[in-house]
């Protein structure tokens, strides 16, 4: 079974996101900020992460900076609102990211692109 | 407050009553030369009084005069004194025999602070240091025998009531100490009452909590494993199925559940933003959001006009619409970002009715939602040129020039000779951006204005939408010697609409000031400067 970690601080759409993932059959483990996140990275060993930019203590890119260098081949989606600087964006895409999904976003839309980055 | 500004009166009135009564039994032990003497018996001596006798010539014999515990000694005024004592029985052993003779030739004399005084003087003096309480009243005190129990048979039972209020008899202390107790009991009563507070918050929000816990996993499931038209069939029964009913029926669980719907609903979109709009009524949140309405407090107003925007609410508009007007600049503001949100059309007609100016911030706010839908629904800003107030008006200029409605060029013409100079100004700015050049007619009128702001807005815009007339027109102002700023203007507008007209000007005209704005405009590094 697949492992995935979703590092969200929004206890809503992190439980949203888990509970559809869950449906297609992935184990899923929600972290609920940056310091935790990069813990779980270490300790999970997960094959996807899906992350929000702005968090408390480390900031999504502070996570991917550290996936990137501990775990270079997991792929990462972040997750995040559509107002936060475009330069942050292109920043995660130039760390690798293998998606972006914009909030407000639709968890179908979000379980087909997990479903297509595992295939 | 009134009663208890009453009774507080009440108290402090008796309580300084009292205390008059307690001080007005303490009156002055003499009244006449008999009980001066008296007292001065008890006393038997008084701070800086000395006493003495003061006899006619005549009266002193030769023993007397001889007497040396009276020492008899002449006055400057003729009159014999004898000499002073500090201690009123000395004086009194003294002169026994002496005032028996004859009271009105031999009399009591004072000194007083060594100053000679008499009777009079002597009784205010005591007076005084009685009022000042440098001096208290003796007491008479019981002789003491050898019969101890038959004195104290004399002594008549006297219960100790007398110093009852001996304590309130000090009312600088009474103030003091009652001050120190009420700060001390309103600070105990605050702190009480903050525990009380923190502790119903902390209750709330534990509970808040776990209403949110409880809430997720049935609004997850109900948002993926049913379609719209499933939730839209749900009955109270199966609401009550998915939440027991002991919370369900709580208000707060229902403002969680409003919290938290309207929350995904930001930030989910698609079938989901349908779904839960549709699970908001279910669960009657519309009518809370909706009685938010009617509350006194303009925060409340104001949430309930977010969920109702935020949730599509349209049956809530005639109420919405009713508080677009409102005294509150925040409930107006939102009042009107929800009506142009949920109105069929994009529903000006409440941004005209405006009798309150609109705000920088609120022309943003409504700029932003008006840009948003007038792609969508139609639009008609006509209704703003005919605005209550300016501002209105101002902005309907505005929103021509930010939208790119040229349409309306033909009928802001219509409206621009007869409006105030604040709003041509706005309307110039507007033709310049949409670039009409058939408003040449206008930009001359405004040229030629008294009004140096309008003036100096027209000489811009006539660089680039002005006629040959605008040119000429130009010139007559540099003629007129303007100040450098204006002047650098002019020949910047004169240069963009007839460079061949700018050259001959320039060339006729060779000052320092038109030479140095002649290299500013040439300068490409300058341009925008």
């Amino acid at each position: 079974m697949k492992k995935i970690l979703i590092i969200e601080d929004d206890l809503l759409i992190s439980s949203l996101v888990q509970f559809r993932l869950k449906k297609d059959g992935y184990e899923t483990f929600l972290v609920k900020d940056g310091n935790e996140g990069v813990a779980a990275i270490e300790s999970l060993d997960p094959d996807l992460i899906i992350t929000d930019v702005m968090m408390p203590f480390k900031s999504g890119i502070e996570i991917i900076h550290f996936a990137r260098e501990n775990k270079p081949d997991t792929p990462i989606i972040v997750l995040s609102s559509l107002g936060e600087e475009e330069k942050i964006v292109l920043e995660a895409f130039n760390l690798g990211v293998a998606d972006f999904i914009p909030k407000p976003f639709n968890p179908n839309e979000l379980a087909i692109r997990v479903k297509r980055i595992f295939r | 407050m009134r009663k208890t500004f009453t009774r507080i009166s009440l108290f402090l009135t008796f309580f300084l009553c009292c205390i008059n009564q307690v001080y007005s039994q303490d009156s002055i032990p003499f009244t006449d030369s008999i009980s001066f003497f008296n007292f001065l018996k008890l006393q038997e001596e008084v701070p800086s009084l000395q006493f003495r006798y003061q006899a006619q010539p005549n009266v002193l014999t030769a023993d007397l005069l001889a007497d040396s515990t009276l020492s008899f000694s002449k006055r400057e005024d003729g009159l014999w004194v004898s000499k002073a004592f500090t201690k009123f029985s000395d004086w009194e052993a003294a002169g026994k025999g002496l005032m028996a003779e004859d009271s009105s030739l031999v009399v009591p004399n004072f000194l007083i602070y060594e100053e000679n005084s008499d009777l009079l003087a002597a009784q205010e003096y005591i007076s005084n240091l009685w009022r000042n309480r440098d001096i208290f009243i003796p007491e008479k005190t019981p002789e003491v025998g050898e019969e101890l129990v038959l004195l104290a048979n004399l002594i008549p039972y006297e219960p100790l009531v007398k110093y009852r209020f001996h304590f309130f008899s000090d009312y600088k202390l009474v103030i003091v100490i009652s001050i120190i107790t009420f700060f001390l009991l309103m600070a105990i009563g605050m702190i009480i009452f903050m525990l009380i507070i923190k502790a119903n918050h902390s209750r709330v929000e534990a509970l808040k909590k776990e209403y949110e816990n409880m809430i997720i996993g049935p609004i997850s499931e109900i948002l993926f494993e049913k379609s719209l038209e499933e939730i839209d069939a749900l009955t109270e029964e199966d609401i009550l199925k998915i939440f027991p009913e002991k919370h369900y029926k709580r208000k707060l669980f229902k403002l969680v559940l409003i919290e938290n719907i309207i929350s995904l609903n930001k930030k989910m979109k698609g079938d989901f933003k349908d779904k839960l709009k549709s699970l908001y009524k279910k669960f009657g949140l519309d009518i809370i959001s909706i009685s938010k309405l009617k509350n006194k407090r303009w925060d409340i107003v104001t949430n309930g006009l977010v969920h109702i925007n935020e949730m599509d609410l349209v049956e809530a508009l005639p109420k919405v619409k009713e508080l677009t007007d409102s005294s509150n600049f925040y409930i107006r503001s939102q009042a009107i970002s929800t009506v142009l949100n949920l109105s069929e059309k994009v529903d000006l007609s409440k941004i005209k009715e405006q009798s309150f100016p609109l705000s920088r911030w609120q022309q943003m706010n409504y700029l932003r939602i008006i840009k948003y839908l007038h792609i969508q629904k139609s639009l008609d800003l006509t209704p703003l040129f005919e605005g209550k107030n300016k501002t209105v008006r101002l902005f309907g200029y505005k929103l021509v020039r930010l939208l790119g409605r040229i349409e309306l060029v033909e009928k802001l013409a219509e409206v621009a000779p007869n409006v105030a100079d604040e709003e041509k100004i706005e309307i110039l700015n507007t033709y310049e951006v949409i670039g009409i050049n058939t408003e040449a007619f206008f930009i001359n009128q405004c040229l030629r204005s008294e009004n140096k702001d309008l003036m100096i807005a027209a000489a811009r815009v006539s660089g680039t939408i002005g006629d040959q007339a605008s040119a000429h027109i130009l010139i007559e102002l540099l003629d007129e010697n303007p100040d450098f700023n204006t002047r650098r203007l002019l020949l910047d507008s004169l240069k963009k609409l007839d460079e061949s007209m700018y050259n001959e000007y320039v060339s006729k005209n060779r000052d320092k000031d038109t030479l140095r704005i002649k290299t500013h405009l040439l300068d490409p590094l300058l341009q925008h400067v």
